[in-house]
């Protein structure tokens, strides 16, 4: 890490660094998907913001009632996108555990009466604006994760001799340790108390999301690799308990085996999705004729936003929206690879698969891959303050492409 | 950490290198690998399912709604309608979206904490459910109790309603549907409801409209033209398509596709409205004057053509409401069969099935009897054809006569004696019929049979047709078909339906053509073109015109001077035959059962048949069993019961057709004159006046002037009646009491109306003044306050010897017909 120490000493350095250029074809792919995400809302909530179908949001009967709001929020996030490209990322280090914190508050105040509740789920804090909690503690997660495991390296070199052979507890924290179990103690608690609250709201998706952001940072950190084999066996033993014991889930796991069997509830949702995106065909129906959106297809604007997308834009369009996407998270990983340091490439890795996984079980639920799920599709979702915080996470990508160096790393 | 001794920089080489594998690994697993099922699970979607997808998208986006074609209107050959279809509505619930106008999601049921609040949910789809039934129960007066029952069937999504909603009430259904917001719960669909508005009239003919099991929710026609015709008259269904939005609403601008509904064609009949009207009209007058048991049927058609003009069925029914029982026998055996045994049992069940079996049933096409002598005229027409008798012929009858060992009766068992081929008809002689069969030959008589079409439907297109019933030919010709041909001389022994006695009987009169009877005479399509116009079929040629001619002649003698002379109507030249039928069926299992079916065939004028008519009636009461008399008296025979009501019907029918009146030089002084006015002159001149018009006078007071006349200039009245003068102050009174004129004779009955300043004008029954012919009918009840000068019509009838009872003609144990 000698950037690091000569940067302690010569700030102006780091400065320039961090005055570097963006990634262009980061910056645009993510501009891109706002654009067009933003025209593909505004076909798909023109029906159901006209209609004011939609319970608990008074549209008044305004059409671009939802286009316009995601679009002053679009902007307010490409600013703020703009201005976190311009901040030096290694402050963030800092950031991280004052983040972390404030993330388990935010999460707390849930339960606070400035907790609100929507579909019987407590997911959202009202304070001036109406936001998710969640969204907040997965990048929080994060970055806490890339800040303590870009320094393991340093950690692994100090020789521990703590653990005395004479004694049980001795032997057996030996034994932990070089199991490399206790070093995972930290992030294990930081990441059990996150879900244990995100399991109270209930708020499924995001204890998914918060999973796999932590997972992605600890695997690619460097973590041995049969902790993911063991993780994963206990997770997927927990999924297999909660399908199948817990009345909720089942009717989920139904719904998508058998969409027909439930047509009143999420077997509808999916249904009408398939019909949707079937009907669509190679060409699609033309921007702005979709059918499915004049009330048949539930939550269009938020979740099922891409099912309009496919049935308008057809398999092409619905493919380049796709690429779009595969390209933003390909370039994400190689601006991860060239990250000037491990704690960029960590948090590049932590925020990319993010969207990757937040992308993939967005789109395998709407096209009735895999079970329905609840996660929305970044870009195009309806949502103001997640798009704000998604294109803040893409300006901390950005400000860590600013200290690429020029030709090569390492 | 097994690393640990290693040096630092190799240790953060490969810690580096693990990063850089890990992150390359990530990228191939999340930026392409996860991408890879959801582009093949599009794929699947929009290409190799595309087809099913998009059906199933367009099944629920677009809403079809089947246009009703308008069914054709059936006219009676004077362009009157005799069945015509209007919209009507029916009313479709659907309970499911009844609880779907209440959003489950809204605020209102949720509590501070946002739980569902089930009971203020239910109350609130509850009121929805009061507010429409307690509309329908007061607008359109529904059952309350029904009405609750349907709408709390959540899971359904139609229930009809009312399935005949007119104009006024949809329209008020549709206001309270737009006030309340109803869209999906309730609404009408269009449907089309089938007016018959002659009621009865022709009911049989016309059919009526019911669901079969092919038809479904649709009604299509049952019986009669309804039926056969029934596409011509439906027409073909049109479709509107058009797209909807999730809520089921129209949407303004979408896909919208129409199908133009093609209507149906309309049918123009041969059967004339008032025609139908006499028929029906002589078969109920018949029925209430000799109590007749098993119904009646007649039918009027043009002979020359084979167009029908009328087909009477009694008992009938109302195609408008045809499962209502509406014949007053039928209803009283219904009655008596409620009372007996109450409304819930199976025999009133079994009553009211065989009385609505008895008014559906058209007799004149499906049922089949034995023609009687109403077919001798065609035995004596092969015999004449095949020129082995002549009009000289004398035929000696003796009462009987032996055919193949068995002695077979005739209708006089004194016998009629010496007799020309002529009077053997008019006497209705059966001996002479078997003598002239046996010239025949059993061979030639079964190729008249064939040649008559009796063996073969007539293929009137009319749906149910009966099939006649016959010997086999070689049975016929065999050694025991001896007997069967004596009796088949004279109608006995094999069964026919109506129709196809009547147009056999149709091709003797007319020529020797025998023609397809048909009902329809042209369809038009809803722009008025032609597309079918009935030309007259002729099936083959029968006898020749000469013996035609000739039969014309003695059918003619057979009502001026033979057994069918109740069926006279002076002017009208009335011809026809007589026949009183046994029913074989029940002699075979009954050999004392003597139900009959009295009738007369007969057309007029006799020289050029316009109309021919074929009146029946089925088993006449008798007065107590095995009595030859029914309770009012009359000999029951053809020539007693049907001939006076079929005279009458085919003068009527003449007057309505609008055929000339021809008076014969006898029947000169009685046709009518229009009285000329007196008063006011002088009485010698008026008596001058009226005795130039061949009427005669009385005076009423004394005079010189005519003060006032009855009847008042310009009424008919039949020629020779008495005008009354009332000379001085005289002045005739206000109104007089018809009387009854029953079983009084001419003279008798036309002196005492003539009393009362009444007119009668006579009718029925050749030979009007023998003292044998006696009134049997009057055209005004008896005890009617009517203003002097009234003319009143009467029937009189002669006690024809033309059958004999006692007798059965004989032919109990002749071998009935196998085939």
């Amino acid at each position: 890490m000698a950037f690091r120490g000569r940067a302690r000493r010569d700030l102006t350095t780091e400065q320039q660094l961090a005055r570097g250029p963006m990634d262009l074809p980061f910056l645009a792919l993510v501009l891109m998907l706002t654009a067009v995400g933003l025209i593909v809302l505004l076909s798909a909530s023109f029906a159901i913001a006209m209609y004011n179908s939609y319970p608990g949001v008074d549209t008044g009967g305004d059409p671009y009632y939802y286009f316009i709001r995601q679009l002053r929020f679009a902007v307010v996030g490409i600013v703020l996108m703009y201005v976190i490209t311009k901040i030096d990322y290694q402050r963030l280090r800092l950031l991280s555990v004052p983040a972390i914190i404030g993330a388990v508050i935010l999460l707390l105040l849930i339960f606070t009466p400035l907790g609100r509740s929507s579909n019987g789920a407590r997911r959202w804090l009202w304070l001036g604006v109406r936001f998710q909690p969640s969204e907040i503690a997965k990048v929080a997660v994060i970055m806490f994760f890339a800040t303590r495991l870009s320094k393991r390296n340093d950690e692994l070199r100090a020789p521990p001799k703590r653990w005395s052979k004479r004694t049980i507890t001795g032997r057996i924290g030996a034994f932990l340790d070089r199991i490399g179990f206790l070093e995972l103690v930290p992030y294990g608690a930081i990441v059990l108390v996150i879900l244990f609250l995100l399991y109270k709201e209930p708020h499924m998706s995001g204890m998914i999301l918060v999973l796999v952001g932590a997972a992605s940072v600890l695997f690619a950190s460097g973590i041995r690799l049969y902790w993911f084999v063991g993780a994963g066996a206990l997770v997927g033993g927990a999924l297999w308990f909660i399908i199948t014991q817990t009345g909720y889930m089942t009717a989920r796991i139904n719904a998508w085996l058998n969409p027909m069997s439930d047509l009143k509830g999420d077997g509808f949702q999916l249904w009408q999705s398939q019909i949707a995106i079937g009907s669509g065909g190679l060409l699609g129906k033309g921007l702005g004729n979709s059918i499915q959106k004049y009330r048949f297809l539930p939550e269009m604007q938020n979740d099922f936003v891409f099912a309009i997308a496919c049935e308008e834009l057809g398999l092409i369009g619905a493919c380049i929206i796709i690429a779009l996407f595969m390209l933003l998270i390909i370039r994400g990983y190689w601006l991860a690879i060239h990250a000037r340091d491990r704690f960029g490439t960590l948090l590049i890795v932590g925020i990319n698969t993010l969207l990757a996984a937040q992308t993939f079980l967005n789109i395998g639920v709407v096209t009735g891959a895999i079970p329905t799920t609840g996660i929305s599709l970044p870009f195009f979702s309806y949502g103001g303050t997640a798009l704000v915080i998604q294109l803040a996470e893409m300006g901390i990508v950005l400000s860590v492409s600013r200290q690429i160096a020029a030709p090569k790393v390492e | 950490m097994e690393q640990r001794e290693r040096k630092p920089r190799g240790d953060h080489g490969r810690s580096n290198r693990s990063l850089l594998r890990r992150t390359i690994v990530l990228m191939a697993v999340m930026g392409v690998a996860v991408f890879v099922p959801l582009v093949v699970q599009l794929v699947r979607l929009q290409i190799v399912q595309y087809d099913t997808w998009k059906q199933r998208a367009a099944n629920q986006q677009t809403q079809s709604v089947a246009i009703s074609a308008n069914r054709g209107t059936i006219y009676d050959s004077e362009g009157r309608a005799m069945a015509m279809s209007a919209t009507v509505y029916q009313l479709i619930l659907s309970p499911r979206d009844v609880t779907a106008l209440v959003n489950k999601d809204s605020k209102d049921f949720k509590d501070a904490e946002g739980n569902f609040n089930e009971a203020a949910y239910n109350a609130a789809v509850q009121a929805k459910r009061t507010t429409i039934v307690n509309w329908l129960v007061s607008n359109l007066g529904m059952d309350e109790e029904r009405l609750w029952k349907r709408v709390e069937k959540t899971s359904s999504a139609y229930e009809v309603l009312a399935t005949e909603l007119e104009e006024e009430q949809a329209e008020l259904v549709r206001q309270f549907v737009s006030d309340e917001k109803l869209a999906n719960s309730l609404y009408l669909v269009n449907s089309s409801k089938r007016y018959y508005p002659f009621a009865s009239v022709a009911s049989h003919v016309l059919g009526f409209m019911n669901q079969n099991e092919t038809s479904g929710d649709r009604k299509v026609g049952a019986m009669g033209i309804e039926a056969i015709y029934e596409d011509a008259l439906s027409g073909e269904l049109g479709r509107q398509v058009y797209s909807k939005n999730g809520a089921g609403h129209e949407m303004m601008s979408g896909y919208e596709m129409y199908f133009d509904a093609e209507n149906g064609y309309d049918l123009t009949l041969t059967i004339d409205e008032r025609v139908q009207s006499l028929l029906e009209q002589a078969l109920t007058e018949g029925i209430q004057t000799y109590d007749v048991q098993a119904g009646a049927f007649a039918i009027a058609i043009d002979p020359q053509t084979g167009a029908v003009l009328g087909m009477a069925s009694s008992p009938e029914f109302d195609p408008n409401d045809y499962d209502a029982i509406i014949d007053q026998d039928l209803l009283d055996q219904m009655a008596a069969a409620a009372e007996q045994y109450g409304t819930d049992s199976e025999e009133y069940s079994a009553a009211y099935k065989a009385a609505y079996d008895a008014q559906m049933r058209n007799k004149a096409l499906s049922d089949t009897y034995e023609p009687g002598s109403t077919f001798k005229p065609l035995t004596v027409a092969m015999a004449l054809e095949q020129g082995i008798i002549s009009l000289d012929d004398h035929y000696y009858c003796g009462g009987s006569y032996t055919v193949a060992g068995r002695s077979i009766a005739c209708s006089k068992r004194t016998g009629h004696g010496e007799q020309t081929l002529t009077e053997a008809v008019g006497n209705s002689c059966n001996v002479a019929m078997m003598q002239i069969a046996e010239k025949i030959g059993a061979s030639t008589f079964y190729d008249y049979l064939e040649g008559y079409g009796l063996k073969d439907t007539t293929g009137i297109d009319l749906a149910g047709e009966g099939k006649s019933l016959f010997w086999s030919r070689s049975d016929f010709t065999g050694p025991y078909g001896a007997q069967s041909l004596a009796v088949a001389s004279f109608g006995q022994t094999f069964k026919v339906t109506p129709v196809q006695m009547i147009s056999a009987f149709a091709s003797v009169i007319n020529g020797g053509h025998l023609l397809e009877p048909y009902v329809v005479q042209s369809i038009r399509d809803d722009e008025g073109r032609t597309v079918y116009y009935h030309e007259t079929t002729e099936v083959r040629q029968t006898i020749s015109e000469s013996v035609s001619e000739k039969i014309r002649g003695i059918l003619e003698y057979v009502v001026e001077g033979g057994g069918g002379k109740n069926a006279y109507q002076a002017g009208y030249r009335i011809a026809g035959k007589t026949g009183t039928s046994e029913k074989i069926e029940l002699k075979a299992t009954d050999p004392d059962n003597d139900d009959v079916i009295c009738s007369f065939m007969g057309y007029a004028p006799a020289d050029d048949p316009k109309v021919l008519v074929l009146l029946a009636y089925d088993t006449p009461k008798r007065s107590s069993p095995h009595s030859n008399y029914t309770k009012n008296g009359t000999y029951i025979s053809g020539g007693n019961l049907a001939a006076p009501m079929a005279g009458k019907l085919i003068a009527s029918i003449l007057d309505y057709m609008g055929v000339e009146k021809e008076y014969t030089a006898e029947e000169l002084p009685g046709a009518d004159v229009s009285v000329r006015n007196v008063t006011g002159i002088e009485l010698t001149s008026a008596m001058s006046r009226l005795s130039g018009q061949g009427l005669t006078w009385r005076t009423v007071g004394s005079g010189a002037t005519v003060v006032r006349q009855v009847p008042a200039a310009g009424v008919s009245i039949p020629g020779g009646s008495a005008v009354v003068l009332y000379l001085g102050d005289e002045a005739p009174p206000e109104q007089v009491e018809v009387p009854s004129l029953a079983g009084l004779t001419l003279a008798a009955a036309k002196t005492r109306l003539e009393e009362l300043g009444l007119f009668l004008r006579p009718s029925g029954a050749s030979g009007l003044t023998d003292p044998a012919v006696r009134a049997i009918t009057q055209s005004i009840e008896a005890g009617t306050p009517v203003a002097p000068g009234t003319v009143i019509d009467v029937q009189f009838a002669d006690n024809v010897d033309d059958y004999d009872v006692e007798n059965n003609n004989g032919t109990a144990g002749i071998q009935a017909p196998s085939e």
